[in-house]
């Protein structure tokens, strides 16, 4: 190194591709207190800050390695004892007898330091007075727009809830009535006369029969309808206690099939003790229902927090917050690829042979998203089914 | 398969194996930084790269504040990945803050997961009590300091690198490219919610078998970072590297091999 360099006063070094010190001027070593043998085949790392050296790692030699040349670079520097020294770097990388050479000169920067980190500061309050400003016009213009929106949905809401209780009305009175009727009748007809020709009694049961599903499907329907009508009023709901007295139910539909259940401890949360009690009942007789032929059922209820979108419409708006995610998974005979996108619609039947109505998971998609969380299905055909229900928890 | 996914996020298959591999790279990085690895298990597997959103060569134009304010919006891209190609059982390798990005996509959606394998992984950079993260309150600062001073300078710097740079011999095509869109501004806010990220009080949430890759002199998570992740991630298996930084995919590809395969083999045995 030339008398001039080495005495230049600036921090004059040089290094390799990996940081390794390969020369420093008196300036460098003055600078960080440091003796020359102290430095050299050092790595320049040991001589910065933690951000400096991870702003070298992610940025400096990538680009270096890129551009081979880097002006203007703001650093920190850390002396022998610890202290924080701001300087400007620039560099200049090149290849001698083969071997990469990066050429730094770096000039303290202490006063300009002190005027720049005045001049950011007020750069962040004025973007951030400005963002926020720019924000604020904008939640009101969105404001604005919401408020029309949610008042023509509240109207049509409105209608829509005059609409269904004449639904509900002409359920209860004009169609089970009714079938009631229709019940009782044939009933009669066959109790009265006990010479009805064989065929006909057949005919007559028939009726009954058909009468009686209608009737389950009305009342299914009804209750479908209702949910809706409720007035909303969550109390808290020990899952725990609901799920076992849902298991029990389940299993007493079909008291002969061999199960074995695990179920991790369950939360307490805010919400609707009957649907939420109808909506595992049916989940677990599902699991029941759709057993596999050749092994027995085995359920497992399990249990996690995990952060979720807590918009669920709006598109490109994001709050995540805390959900609950109750996991039901069985060992069953799984879904059909072809149901899978349509099981939670109305009248949907997995399987044709089946006693189901085919209300009962579109009745516990609707009971969950009236609590405000949302349901997920994942099977595997012969493998089993898992149903997830996401509760948002405060 | 939903393309704009894949696009958005980069998304490179290669691999002729069944069961998938993804590899999810740090900050600061994207997934060419994982070049000397993949080869290794393309012959068994189906290996996924990506680059998030803001970093590589993904769309930046679907950066969207409000969602990667957290890393829950980063957890987000890989279930987009995992759900527009219909994974299952995948395993995930993530380096550094994408080990806790993987954790939580696990945590959110198990389906997609059978293992965790992290490298240099960290669940909480700052120090706090008795806890070692590595960084004090006023280290992570520099670091946000040192970006905002330098994000004029390396804005106009990487401006002709995304035009196309004139083709520099000695270096691969690759390394250009991997800085072809890296964001200043979306690095920037990455650096925030990755340093001051504390994911500890959701450690125990996680199930699937996860590997624990701690390297030694590692500056952004030092040992007693990956001694804590041993003692509080259920399910782990912990493994004191001979590499020493920050990245042993690059700077100890063998090794990290080695590691990576006798993880995947134990757990395929046992299972």
């Amino acid at each position: 190194m030339t008398d001039y360099l080495n005495l230049a006063p600036f921090a004059f070094f040089s290094i390799d591709d990996h940081g390794k010190i390969l020369a420093a001027n008196e300036a460098t070593c003055n600078l960080l207190g440091y003796a020359k043998e102290e430095l050299v085949e050092h790595y320049i790392s040991a001589y910065v800050s933690l951000g400096t050296r991870i702003f070298f790692q992610t940025h400096f030699f990538p680009m270096l390695l890129i551009r081979q040349v880097a002006k203007e670079v703001f650093i920190t520097l850390s002396n022998r004892e610890r202290q924080q020294i701001p300087v400007l770097l620039n560099a200049q990388r090149r290849m001698v007898n083969g071997r990469a050479e990066i050429v730094c000169g770096a000039m303290v920067i202490e006063n300009r330091n002190k005027y720049e980190n005045e001049i950011i500061a007020a750069k962040k309050y004025a973007e951030q007075a400005l963002q926020e400003n720019t924000e604020l016009q904008q939640a009101r213009q969105q404001l604005q727009q919401h408020a029309e929106t949610l008042d023509a949905q509240i109207l049509l809401l409105e209608q829509r809830n005059a609409d269904l209780q004449q639904v509900n009305k002409a359920l209860t009175h004009n169609m089970q009535e009714p079938l009631r009727k229709l019940m009782v009748l044939s009933s009669m007809l066959l109790r009265e006369d006990s010479t009805t020709p064989g065929h006909l009694a057949t005919h007559l049961e028939r009726i009954a029969q058909v009468a009686q599903h209608t009737r389950d499907v009305v009342k299914q329907v009804q209750r479908f309808v209702q949910i809706d009508m409720q007035e909303l009023n969550p109390q808290p709901v020990d899952l725990n206690t609901l799920v076992t007295a849902a298991a029990e139910k389940a299993r007493a539909i079909q008291p002969a099939a061999d199960i074995t259940m695990h179920c991790s401890p369950l939360p307490v949360i805010m919400g609707f003790t009957d649907d939420l009690s109808f909506l595992f009942s049916e989940l677990l007789h599902n699991a029941i229902k759709f057993r596999h032929p050749q092994r027995l059922l085995q359920l497992h209820i399990s249990t996690v927090v995990s952060k979720d979108n807590k918009f669920r419409m709006l598109e490109n708006r994001y709050r995540y917050t805390d959900f609950i995610r109750i996991r039901i998974q069985d060992n069953g005979t799984g879904i059909p690829e072809q149901y899978k996108d349509t099981i939670f619609q109305l009248f949907q039947k997995l399987n044709r042979g089946n006693d189901g109505l085919g209300l009962g998971l579109a009745l516990c998609k609707k009971i969950i998203e009236r609590h405000q969380g949302f349901i997920t299905v994942d099977s595997q055909p012969d493998k089993g089914s898992e149903f997830c229900c996401h509760f948002p928890i405060a | 398969m939903q393309p704009n996914i894949i696009h958005r996020n980069n998304v490179t298959i290669t691999g002729k194996g069944k069961q998938p591999l993804i590899f999810a790279h740090g900050f600061g990085c994207d997934q060419k930084m994982w070049r000397f690895i993949v080869p290794a298990f393309e012959d068994r597997y189906q290996v996924i790269l990506f680059d998030y959103v803001g970093s590589g060569c993904s769309d930046t134009t679907a950066y969207n504040a409000e969602r990667y304010r957290s890393l829950r919006g980063y957890v987000q891209d890989v279930l987009d990945i995992c759900s527009a190609l219909n994974l299952r059982d995948a395993i995930f390798v993530g380096h550094s803050v994408s080990s806790m990005i993987g954790m939580y996509a696990a945590i959110a959606a198990p389906q997609y997961f059978s293992k965790l394998i992290m490298v240099g992984p960290s669940p909480c950079y700052l120090a706090d009590g008795d806890y070692n993260g590595g960084f004090t309150r006023s280290d992570v600062d520099d670091l946000f300091v040192t970006m905002d001073k330098n994000y004029i300078g390396w804005a106009n710097f990487l401006a002709p690198a995304l035009m196309g740079t004139p083709q520099q011999p000695e270096l691969g095509d690759e390394l250009v490219q991997s800085f072809c869109s890296s964001d200043p501004i979306i690095a920037r806010r990455f650096a925030e919610v990755t340093f001051l990220s504390d994911c500890r009080p959701d450690l125990h949430r996680s199930t699937v078998p996860t590997l624990v890759m701690q390297c030694r002199d590692d500056i952004v998570a030092p040992v007693s970072v990956g001694e804590y992740l041993s003692q509080h991630l259920p399910n782990s298996t912990y493994r004191l590297l001979n590499a020493t930084g920050h990245c042993p995919h690059v700077s100890a590809p063998g090794e990290t091999i080695e590691h990576i395969r006798s993880f995947l083999h134990t757990e395929a045995v046992m299972t």
